[in-house]
């Protein structure tokens, strides 16, 4: 009893000194994106280092990215998502997880690099090395549109286990029923244009490129697009 | 008798006017985050030296910037230096020694005025083996420079073996780990507003025991549209402040505590170049030489201006080398230039020897250049300087004093000088080869106390003052040039003249120079150094590199005096040197030096003189040294540098004093210099230890004389590199024919960093000297230094 009491202990308190270390960095944020850390607004900036059970938030016409700290994979969160972010060391690995709980994430994930899995209300979803966009909506149906590789997909409230390989879309509803079709051409457009908004601005931007002249002089090309 | 000590005296004034022989290994790469450590081996005419600078500065930059190096000993061959990490960024650093003798001459290696590049330094990767266990999380490749610069890499593969604390992270060569985030397995770095360019970023760890590094990441910043625009005014340099207390006890005169505070500014604003060096110290006396320097200098892409002390360089033979306190500018486009320098050159003016009171005046300087063509292709140069001192600078009492019969002495005399020369070259560069010549004619007043010659004076040396009508009268012309008896006029001739002419040429891997050089004896330069006149001399210097692998340079002089052919005797000396390193990479670096001076008269038979008793003499000083080094990375825990020579010579010179050549003096000796500094890894312990012996055996008097130094040093890091205590010994033994003597130097000392780039070292300095033949003779100094240096 003393020596579980102990293994208890350990493990808990390298569960709290994990939890306190960075397991992801925030590559990008554009618009109103919030970030909860212990149940408080947190303010960051890009390049923001992510703990454990950090939860992002965008709004509309926002946008924000971040990778585990393996560089393994890519998450991209668009218009009001909602994700929180965890991760484990086992070894020199990072086991990663992704909980959706509404909204739009592209994932991109190589492969051996671990475990990987995204949480929906309804669905985990394992990948291994793999390109794949989730989408939860407001009634809570899960939706995952395969893009490069495949995804098994536990259903949380059966167990049932499906495969969806790439080119098909998965929606499993809120009751737990899955569906498994053809990817038609309206879910890659909305991918297409969901990625777009990420890219969107409202002004237009500059790039000064500083070019010298015969004489050494520096001299300016000015791209605006 | 006399004549011999004086012709030897005379040749031996003639090999030490010669150029010091160095060796130098460079580094060739840089490290991030480390000063540059340079070592410089003087193996010849070190004794010449007064002090050694690094000139540094980033490859394309116009001002250099001067750090001071140490000898390791006063009769050590090994200097010391670094180039301070502040420096070490993503560009090619460029470096050169200069030399400044005790006449107050300064030289270059490499030679200024040669084809030869200077030292450089690449950036290079940190030391120890790449590792792909650092990963990069931010991979942009490019950026704006209105957001922040954010370097975030992970080091999660390497989490069971990296110790953490050894983590450096370095941004364009600057260590900013202590600005950075480091968590279980990730590191991040933040800058804002990062200026436009190039940003290179490489972490460095101790793994396993072993130092490993990352790869080197790059991202370009770009100028964005909201980017703020701050003043583009960038600025580097030191302020410093150091102390001298001085204690004594025994038989020597306490030295006075002093103060000295210097500040060197280095700044660019746009297409402007600042430089402001001040210097201050409370040894500056004004009957002596000038310690005290003020230099502030703008350099635009066609206007060079300095105020203050400045040496300019506007011609061979007008004005070059010389310290001038005043105003210099340089006007230059592609195909012309104009120099104009005004000011005095201010030096020690008098001195008292018991009831004896003697001086030199201080002496106006104005000298110009105007260039037409192009330093790349053509151009002929026109020169002038007029150097003049000023008799109002020194006492009366210090230069003329009556006699009992009432003549008038001059100790002193106050002269006059104009020189104009006409400079011509022609440059090819893609051929690689420069050729050019100048030729200069000089004007001369021996004594100008006396002023100038009235038109009464002029009728009774049998001048007509008229000339086409118009009288001619020199105190007219005396704000140009003084003209009275003493002066030396300027006749088209041979011995009004001096000229040199040069070839610099590199080919299949070879810097060649050749020059030949006449000076008449009636040609004067007060603005310049070591003019040697009715002589003439040919050098020839090469220097051949394979790559960094080999290099060898060597170079053969010839020089005479007498070249008027009015005296009876004529000297010829000659001087043949060599140095090479091989530098094979992973193995040991070779050096070897080789010299040879040779210096003998011979009677000038055209000369009838019954009362001239020729003296021939002879004397050959032949000196080798060779020696190998090494920078011994791979030691575990302890890298270790060492170098090591040894050098052998003799000296041997006959003279006839009318039974045949006899020898005057037969020397043998020989030396050994050594070197050894270890940086351990595992503990911040640094030791330093250099010996130098050196023996001379006089085989004609049957005497030997030795002399050795050992010198020991230890510092130690502690607190992050924030305190660094050292201790260190030196002991120098002399054992000459009027007794053995011994100096001990003891020093206690600490450096250490308070603030960024903030330097305060404190040093206590006990130095005994002992004379085994008079003990009354001994002393003992204490001296407790301070210095504070801020680099910004």
């Amino acid at each position: 009893m003393k020596k579980l009491c102990l293994i208890v202990l350990i493990v808990s308190l390298a569960t709290f000194l994990l939890a306190a270390d960075a397991v992801a960095i925030l590559s990008a944020s554009k618009g109103k994106v919030n970030l909860e850390r212990d149940k408080r607004d947190f303010k960051f900036k890009k390049g923001e280092l992510l703990q454990n059970q950090d939860i992002l938030r965008t709004k509309a016409e926002s946008f924000a990215a971040y990778k585990f700290i393996d560089a393994s994979s890519l998450i991209k969160l668009f218009s009001n998502s909602v994700v929180t972010i965890a991760a484990t060391q086992v070894g020199d690995k990072l086991s990663k997880k992704v909980s959706v709980e509404r909204g739009s994430v592209l994932t991109s994930v190589k492969k051996g690099t671990g475990a990987f899995a995204v949480h929906t209300p309804t669905t985990v979803a394992s990948v291994k090395g793999t390109e794949f966009m989730t989408r939860v909506d407001e009634e809570g149906n899960s939706m995952f549109t395969v893009i490069d590789g495949e995804v098994e997909l536990t259903i949380k409230s059966t167990g049932e286990v499906l495969s969806a390989p790439e080119g098909k879309t998965a929606i499993i509803d809120s009751n737990g029923t899955p569906t498994l079709r053809n990817s038609s051409s309206e879910d890659i457009k909305a991918i297409e244009q969901i990625e777009l908004e990420e890219n969107k601005s409202t002004e237009p931007s500059t790039i000064r490129i500083p070019v010298l002249d015969e004489t050494g002089n520096t001299k300016y090309l000015e791209i605006t697009y | 008798m006399k004549k011999c000590y004086i012709s030897i005296l005379l040749l031996s004034a003639v090999m030490l006017s010669w150029a010091v022989v160095a060796i130098h290994v460079s580094p060739s790469s840089a490290s991030p985050g480390a000063d540059v450590e340079l070592l410089l081996e003087i193996t010849q005419g070190g004794e010449n030296l007064a002090n050694v600078d690094i000139n540094y500065r980033l490859k394309g930059e116009n001002s250099w910037q001067s750090e001071p190096m140490q000898q390791d000993a006063p009769d050590s061959a090994y200097w010391r230096g670094i180039i301070p990490s502040t420096m070490i960024a993503n560009d090619i650093l460029e470096y050169r020694f200069e030399l400044k003798y005790l006449s107050g001459s300064t030289e270059y290696i490499p030679a200024k005025d040669s084809m030869k590049p200077n030292y450089s330094l690449n950036p290079l990767s940190p030391q120890g083996t790449q590792s792909q266990g650092f990963v990069l999380l931010t991979d942009e490749s490019s950026m704006f420079s209105d957001e922040d610069y954010v370097l975030a890499v992970s080091f999660l593969a390497l989490i069971s073996d990296i110790d953490q604390s050894s983590i450096k992270v370095f941004v364009n060569g600057r260590d900013v780990t202590k600005r950075t985030e480091i968590s279980n397995s990730v590191l991040m770095y933040r800058e804002e507003h990062p200026k436009e360019g190039i940003m290179k970023a490489v972490v460095t760890a101790n793994a396993k025991g072993k130092q490993i590094f990352s790869d080197t990441w790059i991202m370009q910043v770009l100028a964005g549209k909201g980017a703020k625009r701050g003043v583009p005014f960038k600025l580097r340099g030191s302020a410093n402040f150091s102390t001298n207390i001085y204690d004594v006890s025994g038989n020597i005169s306490a030295a006075e505590n002093d103060y000295r505070t210097w500040a060197d500014l280095y700044g660019s604003y746009g297409i402007l170049d600042l430089q402001t060096n001040l210097l201050v110290s409370s040894q500056e006396d004004s009957n002596m030489q000038p310690i005290n320097r003020y230099t502030f200098g703008l350099v635009l892409p066609v206007l060079d201006i300095y105020l203050g002390d400045y040496s300019p360089n506007v011609s061979k033979y007008t004005l070059s080398g010389k310290n001038v306190r005043g105003v210099y500018a340089r006007l230059h486009g592609y195909y012309s230039e104009f120099i104009v320098s005004h000011g005095e050159s201010v030096r020690k003016t008098t001195y008292e020897d018991g009831s004896f009171k003697g001086g030199t005046f201080k002496q106006e300087s104005l000298a110009g250049r105007f260039r037409l063509g192009s330093e790349n292709c053509f151009m002929i140069g026109f020169n002038g300087s007029r150097h003049r001192d000023i008799i109002s600078s020194l006492d009366e009492e210090y230069y003329r004093y009556e006699t009992a019969q009432g003549d008038t002495v001059y100790t002193a005399m106050a002269q006059d000088n104009v020189v104009l020369s006409i400079d011509a070259r022609l440059n090819v560069p893609d051929q690689h080869v420069m050729m050019g010549v100048e030729a200069a004619g000089s004007l001369y007043n021996s004594n100008t106390i006396p002023g100038p010659l009235s038109i009464d004076e002029l009728a009774d040396y049998g001048l007509d003052p008229e000339f086409g009508g118009y009288e001619l009268d020199p105190s007219n012309f005396s704000d140009l040039f003084v003209i009275n008896k003493n002066m030396e006029p300027f006749l088209p001739s041979r011995a009004n003249l001096a000229w040199t002419a040069y070839l610099r040429m590199y080919f299949l891997n070879n810097f060649l120079n050749l020059e030949y050089s006449e000076t008449g004896s009636a040609f004067n330069a007060l603005g310049t150094y070591s003019q040697l006149v009715d002589s003439k001399m040919l050098s020839i210097t090469d220097q051949m590199s394979f790559g960094r692998i080999l290099t060898i340079s060597g170079g053969y002089s010839i020089s005479s005096d007498n070249l008027m052919g009015h005296k009876n005797e004529t000297n010829d000396y000659q001087n043949i040197n060599a140095q090479a390193v091989l530098r094979i990479p992973k193995l040991p670096y070779l050096k070897a030096s080789y010299y040879d001076n040779v210096g003998k008269n011979k009677e000038n038979t055209e000369i009838e003189d019954e009362s001239f008793v020729f003296s021939p003499f002879n004397r050959d000083s032949k000196s080798m040294s060779f020696g190998l080094g090494y920078n011994f990375l791979h030691i575990p825990f302890v890298p270790t540098q060492f170098d090591i020579s040894y050098r052998l010579g003799n000296d041997y010179g006959e003279m006839d004093a009318g039974a045949g050549l006899n020898p005057i003096s037969e020397n043998e000796n020989s030396g050994i210099s050594f070197s050894l500094s270890n940086r351990y890894t595992m503990i911040p312990l640094r030791t330093q230890i250099s010996y130098v012996s050196s023996q001379n055996k006089n085989i004609l008097q049957e005497k030997e004389f030795a002399n050795s130094s050992i010198f020991l040093k230890a510092d130690y890091s502690l607190w992050s590199n924030k305190i660094k205590p050292y201790v260190s010994y030196r002991t120098t033994g002399l054992k000459k024919d009027y007794g053995n003597q011994n100096y001990t130097n003891y020093n206690l000392g600490v450096e250490s960093y308070p603030i960024k780039n903030m330097s305060v070292t404190t040093d206590l300095g006990m130095r005994s000297y002992s004379n085994d033949d008079d003990s009354t003779l001994d002393y003992d100094t204490t001296t407790f230094r301070l210095c504070l240096t801020q680099r910004f």
